[in-house]
This record gives structure tokens, C-alpha cells and sequence, in this order.
């Protein structure tokens, strides 16, 4: 008996395991679905369904500053898409508590219990990168609004942002400093722990070697750390024209007074992460001088973007930030998407993302390709009377 | 059927595999926190390993990376553990937590490892894929906890002392403990870079420790399931919230750490606590009950089997033993008696090996003094000890059942294979501690756990335990302190029938009369030196030691009712 009920126990183990141990063939669904197909083109487009839209943010924990605008800038767009008429959005917002695995399962509800049509997010590269991987092989459309690190749109063909990448950010602040400030020499601090930071660095290297700067100390530091006197003492000495930053906003804030702190007079230039009214708030003086490299700004005249403002602090109590208006803007682009053809099958979205072109945004004219790579002018601001300024 | 929850059923499975590595080392006492370095290194040295294309066609290629993972795993702790493993407590946290981080500024400074910017690989990694992982985690969990491994790394986690005393390497079994740990930390990080399909020096950071910790005291590591339900706790409550419709942000977090906390407050033992009911009462072993005999031969009677000659121990300039000769003979009833701070306890200590001889020269049943205390156990000396220290969160049947360490064999291999040798072994332990239990009458508490037992019966508890490994020299410190007269009366019984079975018995003691009646031969000690020794009645009535010790008679039975 006992070695009967054993043996049965190992065979099902062994049979288990050797099902577990394979591979799984995944198999895009492409079946669509003709209700959300609807008629009329363009303006006109009427889609009976409901269209459903998920969106990730990181709305707790570390990169919450980012998420929560992120939510309230994508809810403000998609409602201002449905006051138009014609088709109406539903967004199935998750949380993804800065969390790989958070981010992963909420693709997948999102993905295969949801059903929506595309996704909007996550907050961060870090994530997207585990996360992509898996809209792409379900064959769902994902719209990036924040994740500016290299090497997003190339995880596939369904995979597009909306966010313009932080070597873009950079390559257009740096010779806009050197422009305006007439710099040769310096110095370059960057946080090595943090992989958007990390890849940020990559860039600033190129781009001054690019621009025949020169450098002068290069410093680094982790994302936890709260003093930064040694590496500041060696910049201090090293007498640079400017210090270029690469930082999250947790160690922004310490560093750059710090540095006014020990002396360090020359300006300091910075890229997307920079680009927050409550960085300037939490820096008080400090900011002064700062210039930051992004993709939009609330001193910029673009298309709507005061209306934009004027809602935004209407409905939320607070200004937007760049996060706010990258979000807003991918409600604009995925209702593009699903005009283009009146069709808002995940198929019908991916083809039609990438083929936007020049449309009129509040970041201003944006254009994403067929390889899901925006592109935009990128804004420079000085903050002057602690207030972002266009340089 | 599981399209939509796949990532969260393979995130329990993660979260429970976690918690097995840290199960491994709390279950043997240790508070190990170096697992984020150990999955880490393994993850990382996985992925120049791992072949791209998948195996034979379809085999997923992670069955190369796991035994690769492992084995680094299981090397980094070995390496780790030579040095740290001599801490112990928060001492032992600290220091693993700072290998960890180590591990982490290391690789993120590393070139190959691509700095912060991580590695991207394929997922290979299935849900089934990693449930397979967790059920042979489980299984070779389920196997340890009765078996004489298993009960080795309960004593070392109760009580270190105690557990090298009753025979077990306590040094050897800390490090099994913490290598193991290292190779299910190792094969976690192996399966969560597949799962996810990137790893990054953060995602092996701090807050992996910290929830790998939680999800394993969560569950409780007191049984095999342990990790597997803090996982599925962890994960289902912020599930159920979510389809209960509780939206709010901050409200996830707070309702998981209040029920975080209500688990931690009323169930010490974590979510398995709920579950032990369901352990079946321990019972009278059956039939075939009688295997007593197969064990070896105490020596003849008389035949010398300690010797040491000036023994000496001294803490600082206090000399708390002084020129000691010894000789104990085989079948003697030897008492040690004097006053208090005489050096009675530190003698024991030397002889039992809990304490190294500053000087003095000598051997106990072929052991040199100095050596670890689980070698003495080995060679038959077993003690129980002035203030008892017994297994607390064991039951009374398995505090006798570690007591049976020396006299049996390792079971764990062979219960894996459920072989049914190790069946027999087993039983024969089982059969040799409740005789034992038996022998001293605790037979009808056997499923009790100590602290439900009156003084007098933990005394007799420990008794039990000691005798279960068959020693050749039983040393007892203060065997009657607690006990009123009758209970003392049945100990000096039994500690003469076991003289008359052939165990040399050494003991310290208090109460004179017990002395005079159980003992064969008299040793008196007083600041730290023999001052008498000999046949019982006439040291007794020596005048020195009444001077030193017993005074009057008055004072002797004052000093009794004392202790």
C-alpha cells in the first residue's frame, strides 16, 4: 500500500516536473474584437464599446512623486477625450508601489483579465523593462510617459513612448548652457546606484565630448546618500564653469544646497528629473541658477497648455509638473491612435501610435515613429526668482 | 484557468522561496541576514552560465542555472560563514547585512554586471516552473523536521549549551544551516532574474532582506509549511483588499501591517501556530518496543575512565579552580559537594568540555580536556545542568528525542528516500526516549511543552534527556535543588538503580542526606581545592570539611532549604 500511494506521488511529481520544466510557447492573441470598431473616421469616429485603457503608476512608495501626477494628468486628458463624444475611455488604474513584481502582475491583470486595449505607463524604466517584455508578447500597446531610459521603444513593435528620452533632455540642455554661459570646463556628479541616473551619465559623457567640453572632477554617489561634502570639496577645487547633475530628486535636494553651501557658485545643469515645481520649493534659494533640460513647460505657449494649467490646478489643488503633462498628453495620442482607423482593437492602436506625426500637444508638436520613439523639441529652463524660466 | 494571475501565483512562489532561505537559518536560531548578497552573486553568475536557446528544444534553460545558483550560493555562505558564523544575535545580523551590501556596491561597480543599469535576459521562468521549486523546498523541509538533523537544528536554535551537550556539533550545524540558506537565497535569485527577466544591483537590496525575513516569521519557522503560508498571506490580503473594492493608496499598506502585527502579537509561532492542533499527540511506541538492548556495553565496573591531574580555571585573578586530581572509576555514585562559589559548577564545565581548563592535563573517556562540548557527548559523557536548560518551544518527548543524537544515526538522506532503515532508526529512537521518560515518569506528559512542567519535573525532564544518550558518566549539577523531600527520596533511588545498570554517575549536591544515601564516594571541594575525599560517612565526619562546609548540622540543612 505505502509504497504503492509513494510510488504514485513520485510518477505525478516526475510528471510535473517535466511539464514545468518546459518552456511555454506563447501565443500572441490577435483575435479582435469588431465591437470596438466603430464608424466614421477621424472627429466623427463613433465606438459603441466602452474603450479600455490600463495605466501603472507608481502611486505609493519611492517613486510616488512621479505616479501621482502621472494619475491625475492621464484621468484630466482621457475626460476631456470623452467630453468630445463619440467614443468614450475607461482607464483601470493600478498601483505598481514602485515594485518590479507589483508592475508585472498589474500588467498582467491588466493584460489578460482587463482585456484593455492598451496601457499607459509604468512610472519607471526599471520596470518597463521587465514589463514591456510582456505586453509585447501579449501583443498590447504600451505608451510610455516616463520611462526616458535607453533602449525602451526597442523592446518591440507594440512598445512606444510619449517621454522624451533623457539623452534628448540632455543633449539639448548642456549645449544650451554652453551657449548661454560660454562653458569649457565641467564637472559631472552622478548617482552610479540608479539605473536612470546611471544612463543618464552615459549620455552626458557623449554629449560633452561631442560638444568639446571639458571635464574637470567626476563624482559619485548613491541614491541613499545624504552627504556629499567630499565629492563637492573635490568640485569645489576643480573650479568648474558648471556642474552637471545627474540625481533623482531624493538626493537632488541635499547635494545642490550642500554645494551652495561649501561655495559652489557656477550653475548647476540637470535633465528630466530636475523638472518639478517641488524640487524648486524643497531647494528654496538654492534653485536659483538651476537649468533643466525637458520636454515641457508651464512658461511654454504651446497648444493648451494654460488651459491645461488652469484645469489641472482647478481639479487638484497644485500645479502640474512634467509628469502631469506627459500623462495628459498620452490621453490625446492614444484617442489619435483609435480615431485614426475608429478602431480601438490593440492592433489597430499599435499601428496607428507610431504614425503619429506633428501632432499639436502641450509639449508642443510631438511625433512618435514606427519604432515607438518620440520626438519633440526639448525645452531648457533657468529657474530665475524661483521660477522656471525658457532659456 | 490562470491566465491573468500567473504573476501573482509565481510571486508567492518567489516570496515562499525567499522565506525558505531564511527559514533554513531561523530554525537553527540563527538571525542570517546576508541572503540579498548570497541571490545576488548567484543571479548574476547565473547569467553567463545560462545558454540562450532552450535546452533539447524545449527544456527550459534555467535547469542550468539553478545547481550553478545553488553552488555559488552555498560557496559565498561557506566563505561568509568562516569568519561571521562566530557571532551570534544581532551581532551575526549586522555583519551579514554587511555582506550583502558589500555584494551590492561590488556588483554595481563591477564592469560585466553593467553597473546600476542591470542585465536583461529572457524570462524562462514558468509559474509551474517555480511552484516545482517550492514543493521540493517544502518536501526536503517536511523531511528534516523529524529527523535527527532536524531535531539537532531545534536544539541549536533553543539552546546552544545545551544542544552541544546532548551531542550535537553545534558549530557544524550552524554552518549547515547557513549554507543551505545560502543555496535556496542562491536558487531564488536564479528564478527571480528568469521570472522577471532583469536584475539590477537594487532589486537585490535591503527590502529584499526585510521582506524574506517578515514572510518567514510571518509563516512561522517552527514547521516546513511555514514560508509558503507567510507568501500566500502576503500576497492574498493586498489581493483581497484590492477586490473588496478598498482603493485608497495608503490604506493597503496600513490594514497589512495591522494584521502584520495582530499575527506577530497573538500567534508567536506565526500562521502555522493555527495549524498545530492538528499534530498528533505523541504515543507509546508500538510492539516492536524493545531494541534497548542493541546498544553498546557500558565498560566493566571499576575499570578507570577519567583521569585529569591539576585542573585549573581562573577568570581574571580569581582562581575558581585550583589543582584538581581527579579519578572517577566506572560504575561509581561520585558526589561533589561544598559550599557555594567552591568551584563545583566550573569543575563539571571542564569535564563536560562547556568550559576550557586554563591549566591541568587529563583525558574523559579518551576525550583531552579542552576539546568542544559535543565530543565529550559523543564519548558518553552527558549532563544536565544547575539552572535546566531544556528545549522550550519543543515538546518533553522531543527534548528526550535530542537526548538520543549520539546513540543514533543521521535519518535526513534516507528519509528522503523514504527508506526504510531510517523508518527503523527512527523508531528506535523514539523507543529509546520514551523508555526514558518512562524510567523518570514523565511518560504521560510526553506531548506537553517544559514550561507546563513543575520544577520538580523539569529537573526530572532533563534527567530523561541525558540518559537517552546512553551515557557512561551521567554528571548532574544540582539535581534535587526545587524538589521536596519525597521527590528527592525517588531521585536518590533512581540514580542508584542506574548505578546498579552500570552508569557512573557524578553529582553535585546540596542536600546532604541525599548525598550520604545515593553517593559511593565523596569529593569536597572549598575555594576552588580538594580538601577531602573519600567514603561518604567517614568525609562526612572529617573535621575539615565540617569546619569548611557542613558546620553544623543545623547550618548544612539551612543551607539546603536555600537553594
Amino acid at each position: 500500500m505505502r509504497l504503492k500511494s509513494t510510488t504514485g506521488a513520485v510518477l505525478a511529481a516526475a510528471a510535473l516536473l517535466a511539464t514545468g520544466a518546459c518552456v511555454s510557447q506563447d501565443t500572441t492573441d490577435a483575435s479582435s474584437d469588431s465591437a470596438l470598431s466603430g464608424s466614421g473616421t477621424g472627429a466623427d469616429c463613433t465606438i459603441d464599446e466602452t474603450v479600455k485603457i490600463g495605466a501603472v503608476f507608481s502611486l505609493t512608495e519611492a517613486a510616488a512623486f512621479a505616479g501621482t501626477y502621472q494619475q491625475e494628468g492621464l484621468a484630466l486628458g482621457f475626460e476631456e477625450v470623452n467630453a468630445a463624444g463619440g467614443i468614450t475611455y475607461e482607464v483601470i488604474q493600478e498601483d505598481d508601489k514602485t515594485s518590479v513584481e507589483d508592475s508585472t502582475a498589474a500588467f498582467e491583470k491588466l493584460i489578460d483579465r482587463d482585456k484593455v486595449s492598451a496601457i499607459v505607463g509604468p512610472t519607471l524604466s526599471g520596470m518597463a523593462f521587465t514589463t514591456y517584455t510582456d505586453a509585447q508578447s501579449a501583443g498590447v500597446p504600451a505608451l510610455g510617459v516616463s520611462t526616458t531610459a535607453e533602449g525602451i521603444p526597442e523592446i518591440g513593435d507594440y512598445i512606444f513612448r510619449a517621454s522624451l528620452p533623457e539623452e534628448v533632455a540632455l543633449a539639448a540642455s548642456i549645449p544650451a548652457a554652453k551657449e548661454a554661459l560660454g562653458l569649457t570646463k565641467v564637472a559631472v556628479l552622478y548617482d552610479n546606484a540608479d539605473e536612470f541616473t546611471a544612463s543618464a551619465f552615459n549620455t552626458i559623457s557623449d554629449v560633452l565630448t561631442e560638444e568639446g567640453i571639458e571635464v574637470v572632477a567626476e563624482e559619485t554617489f548613491e541614491t541613499a546618500d545624504t552627504d556629499f561634502s567630499a565629492q563637492l570639496t573635490s568640485v569645489l577645487e576643480a573650479d568648474p564653469d558648471a556642474v552637471i547633475l545627474s540625481a533623482l530628486p531624493g538626493a537632488t535636494v541635499p547635494l545642490v544646497k550642500q554645494a551652495r553651501e561649501l561655495g559652489i557658485e557656477a550653475p548647476i545643469v540637470g535633465g528630466n528629473a530636475f523638472n518639478s515645481p517641488v524640487l524648486v520649493g524643497a531647494l528654496e534659494t538654492a534653485a536659483e541658477g538651476l537649468i533643466v533640460g525637458g520636454a515641457w513647460s508651464a512658461a511654454s505657449d504651446t497648444t493648451g497648455n494654460a488651459e491645461f494649467i488652469a484645469n489641472y490646478t482647478e481639479k487638484y489643488g497644485r500645479a502640474p509638473d512634467q509628469f502631469a503633462a506627459q500623462a495628459y498628453t498620452a490621453a490625446y495620442l492614444l484617442d489619435q491612435a483609435v480615431r485614426a482607423d475608429c478602431d480601438a482593437n490593440r492592433e489597430a492602436i499599435k499601428d496607428n501610435l507610431g504614425q503619429i506625426l506633428e501632432y499639436d500637444s502641450i509639449l508642443g508638436p510631438i511625433s512618435i515613429d514606427e519604432n515607438g520613439e518620440v520626438h519633440q523639441e526639448p525645452v531648457v529652463q533657468i529657474i530665475q526668482d524661483g521660477a522656471f524660466t525658457i532659456l | 484557468m490562470l491566465a491573468g494571475y500567473e504573476t501573482l501565483i509565481t510571486t508567492i512562489a518567489l516570496g515562499a522561496i525567499l522565506a525558505y532561505s531564511f527559514h533554513v537559518v531561523l530554525m537553527a536560531g540563527q538571525l542570517s541576514l546576508g541572503q540579498a548578497g548570497f541571490a545576488s552573486l548567484a543571479a548574476y553568475t547565473s547569467t553567463l552560465v545560462v545558454p540562450t536557446e532552450p535546452i533539447a528544444g524545449s527544456i527550459s534553460p534555467v535547469i542550468v542555472g539553478l545547481p550553478v545558483g545553488a553552488l555559488v550560493g552555498a560557496a559565498a555562505a561557506f566563505v561568509v560563514g568562516l569568519p561571521v558564523l562566530r557571532l551570534r544575535g544581532v551581532f551575526l545580523a549586522i555583519a551579514t547585512i554587511a555582506f550583502g551590501e558589500m555584494v551590492r556596491v561590488l556588483i554595481n561597480n563591477a564592469e560585466w554586471t553593467n553597473g546600476a543599469i542591470g542585465v536583461r535576459v529572457e524570462k524562462w521562468v514558468t509559474f509551474d516552473f517555480a511552484w516545482i521549486i517550492v514543493a521540493v523546498l517544502a518536501y526536503l523541509f517536511w523531511r528534516l523536521g523529524p529527523s535527527r538533523s532536524g531535531r539537532a537544528f531545534a536544539a541549536v536554535r533553543e539552546d546552544e549549551l545545551a544542544a552541544g551537550s546532548m551531542g550535537v556539533d553545534v558549530v557544524r550545524t550552524r554552518m549547515a544551516s547557513f549554507i543551505a540558506s545560502g543555496a535556496i537565497a542562491g536558487v531564488y535569485g536564479v528564478l527571480f532574474a528568469y521570472f522577471f527577466g532583469r536584475i539590477t544591483p537594487a532589486t537585490f537590496d535591503f527590502s529584499l532582506t526585510v521582506n524574506g525575513l517578515v514572510t518567514a516569521v510571518l509563516g512561522g519557522y517552527l514547521v516546513f509549511f511555514g514560508p509558503v503560508l507567510g507568501a500566500g498571506f502576503l500576497t492574498a490580503v493586498p489581493e483581497i483588499q484590492k477586490a473588496l473594492g478598498l482603493e485608497a493608496g495608503w490604506i493597503h499598506p496600513l490594514i497589512t501591517g495591522v494584521l502584520l502585527l495582530a499575527v506577530i502579537l497573538f500567534l508567536p509561532g506565526g500562521l502555522s501556530t493555527l495549524f498545530s492542533r492538528l499534530r498528533r499527540a505523541p504515543a507509546r511506541p508500538g510492539p516492536d518496543y524493545a531494541p534497548l538492548d542493541a546498544l553498546d556495553p557500558l565498560p566493566d565496573p571499576g575499570t578507570r575512565i577519567a583521569a585529569v591531574t591539576g585542573l585549573a580555571k581562573s577568570y581574571g585573578a580569581v582562581d575558581a579552580v585550583r589543582g584538581v586530581d581527579l579519578e572517577i572509576r566506572s560504575g561509581e555514585v561520585l558526589g561533589i559537594i561544598g559550599p557555594n562559589g567552591a568551584g563545583k559548577t566550573t569543575l563539571v564545565n571542564m569535564i563536560s568540555g562547556l568550559e576550557p581548563p586554563t591549566a591541568g592535563e587529563g583525558e574523559i573517556l579518551g576525550v583531552p580536556l579542552g576539546a568542544r562540548p559535543h565530543r565529550f557527548a559523543q564519548a558518553g559523557v552527558s549532563r544536565t545542568f544547575q539552572h535546566s536548560k531544556l528545549f522550550e518551544r519543543l515538546t518533553v518527548l522531543d527534548n528526550v528525542l535530542v537526548g538520543t543524537h549520539v546513540v543514533s544515526r543521521s535519518t535526513y538522506l534516507r528519509r528522503l528516500a523514504w527508506l526504510p532503515s531510517a523508518r527503523r532508526d527512527e523508531r528506535r529512537a523514539l523507543a529509546l526516549a520514551w523508555a526514558q521518560l518512562e524510567r523518570v515518569g514523565l511518560a504521560d506528559r510526553a506531548g506537553l511543552r517544559p514550561g507546563a512542567l513543575s520544577y520538580g519535573d523539569r529537573r526530572r525532564l532533563e534527567i530523561a534527556r541525558a540518559l537517552a544518550a546512553h551515557p557512561t558518566l551521567l554528571i548532574l549539577d544540582e539535581p534535587a535543588a526545587g524538589m521536596n523531600h519525597v521527590e528527592a527520596a525517588e531521585l536518590a533511588s533512581l540514580i542508584r538503580g542506574l548505578a546498579d545498570d552500570g552508569v557512573t554517575v557524578l553529582f553535585i549536591e546540596h542536600n546532604v542526606k541525599m548525598v550520604l544515601e545515593a553517593c559511593t564516594r565523596l569529593v569536597v571541594l572549598d575555594f576552588g581545592e580538594v580538601i577531602a575525599q573519600g567514603e561518604p560517612r567517614e568525609v562526612a565526619s572529617d573535621p575539615r570539611v565540617i569546619e569548611a562546609y557542613l558546620g553544623t548540622e543545623a547550618e548544612a540543612h539551612e543551607e539546603s532549604e536555600h537553594v
